[in-house]
């Protein structure tokens, strides 16, 4: 009888115990979603909707820019700009446009632009602009609110004082929610 | 999957060139008929005649009798019930290759027949893959029989192989499933908790299989992801917080430690540099982004990593 070679057997063996070796690959993939980004264009909402403004800031459309954070920006404008703030249609702008609106309820200023801050508390002086910004010392340099991340959470700081000679009154829940 | 295919091919072209060594038995006209009918793909007959070998009093006690029975069921399994996961001829074959392991001669034949039972063995991992890639819910049974049988058939085929590294493949598969479904109906939880679990019995079985431990931080950070979703306009301030607070800690306590513990198995690999930046990224935590996006660049620029992949 004709025989396979042992040795032709055996290295098949290996080749196939070779081949079939299971394949290690990483299926999951994580989502791209900027969930900081969501959180606070969540709050710059709740800020818009939950403080009051006087009253003849409330006529014209509730204005809110956003500067140095692309993300902010577009989830405000696809997820709370069609949304109204009291009879006020919102209207979401980046910083070219920030230039030419005289009337803006909202600045938020990310801490990548944080050396601009003190050309905005200049150019909103006696305005009644709720200026937010995002890292320490912000409240100290004329923010208003300032977000804090506490175990990785996001919560936010205020400046009431500023706010009132603003003319802009704090919501019961933004007083509530405000690290004291 | 493709690649377990391949090999089937390759293990089914190597079985081919066994072909002869069946052709020229001596003393076994029986057997011998039965196996040159089988060469010429005449399976019917191939079958008859090796059945009528099987029951032969002059050829039933002999290793290679049982040995070409099991042959002729193998090519008919392989010409026609491939991909058939409960396919009789398979079965046969086994039996018949089983039996010819018993056989007073079955030394002689053991190289032979060990090899076509790892080629069995391979169609039930296989079936086994691909059973698990078709759950729809809580029904792993099947694909866990199909495991199971590639696992009997292949100790004895070849019995020191190591297990580990199937069961940690084929479970990884179950939960690459659960996963996937969980993916198109993110409200259920048990199929979120189902795939978590395989992956945890995975970093049971080895404490050191990074892409376990980083599939377990996805899970975990794609439920908070998930919860952050919810957030809009139409949500109350306070269930706002209370949702991000829960979502953060979900990434805090759960997911980071599993990717630092990928990370420190495997600091170059891509995903998983990536997945702790995002993580970290969700957390605010801004110096660890940084580390993280010059990490990424650094392996980019030495490629280790692709840019397009992988973009910090």
């Amino acid at each position: 009888m004709l025989k396979q070679s042992p040795i032709g057997i055996v290295a098949l063996v290996l080749v196939f115990v070779m081949m079939a070796m299971p394949r290690m690959v990483i299926a999951q993939t994580i989502p791209d979603d900027n969930t900081v980004a969501m959180i606070r264009a969540n709050y710059l909402y709740q800020f818009a909707n939950n403080n009051d403004w006087p009253a003849e800031w409330k006529k014209g459309r509730f204005v809110v820019g956003v500067v140095g954070n692309p993300d902010v920006l577009e989830i405000m404008a696809s997820k709370y700009a069609t949304k109204p703030i009291g009879s006020q249609s919102m209207n979401v702008i980046g910083v070219n446009e920030l230039q030419t609106t005289p009337q803006v309820h909202v600045v938020f200023i990310d801490r990548s632009k944080k050396s601009e801050i003190a050309k905005y508390v200049r150019e909103y002086k006696g305005k009644s602009t709720l200026i937010v910004a995002n890292w320490e010392g912000a409240l100290a340099q004329g923010a208003h609110i300032n977000f804090l991340s506490i175990e990785g959470s996001i919560r936010f700081e205020l400046n009431k004082t500023a706010m009132t000679e603003a003319l802009i009154t704090p919501g019961v829940k933004i007083l509530q929610w405000a690290i004291q | 999957m493709g690649y377990t295919m391949k090999m089937i091919g390759y293990i089914a072209m190597c079985l081919l060139s066994l072909i002869p060594a069946v052709l020229l038995a001596q003393g076994m006209p029986i057997t011998n008929e039965a196996a040159r009918l089988c060469k010429q793909k005449m399976y019917v007959d191939a079958l008859a005649k090796a059945d009528e070998a099987a029951g032969s009093k002059e050829e039933r006690n002999d290793a290679y009798t049982w040995y070409v029975n099991g042959f002729v069921h193998k090519e008919i399994y392989k010409e026609r019930e491939v991909g058939v996961r409960q396919s009789q001829h398979r079965v046969n074959a086994e039996a018949s290759f089983m039996q010819a392991l018993k056989q007073s001669n079955a030394a002689k034949y053991d190289s032979m027949i060990k090899f076509a039972l790892k080629y069995l063995a391979s169609t039930y991992y296989n079936d086994a893959l691909q059973c698990s890639q078709t759950i729809t819910s809580k029904n792993e049974k099947e694909a866990r029989i199909l495991f199971d049988d590639f696992k009997r058939v292949m100790i004895v085929a070849e019995p020191t192989t190591d297990f580990k590294i199937y069961e940690k493949e084929f479970t990884k598969s179950i939960g690459q499933r659960y996963f996937s479904l969980w993916q198109m109906d993110t409200k259920n939880i048990e199929l979120r908790e189902l795939a978590a679990s395989q992956y945890e019995s995975i970093v049971l079985m080895d404490t050191s299989d990074s892409d376990a431990y980083y599939n377990l931080a996805v899970i975990y950070y794609n439920q908070a992801v998930f919860m952050y979703r919810k957030l809009g306009p139409d949500m109350d301030m306070f269930d706002s917080i209370t949702l991000q607070e829960e979502a953060s800690k979900l990434i805090r306590t759960k997911s980071l430690p599993y990717m630092e513990r990928a990370y420190e198995l495997a600091p170059e690999k891509g995903e998983i540099v990536r997945g702790i930046m995002m993580m970290h990224r969700a957390l605010d935590h801004e110096k660890d982004v940084e580390y993280f996006k010059k990490e990424i660049e650094r392996l980019i620029n030495e490629g280790k990593i692709k840019s397009d992949q992988h973009k910090p």
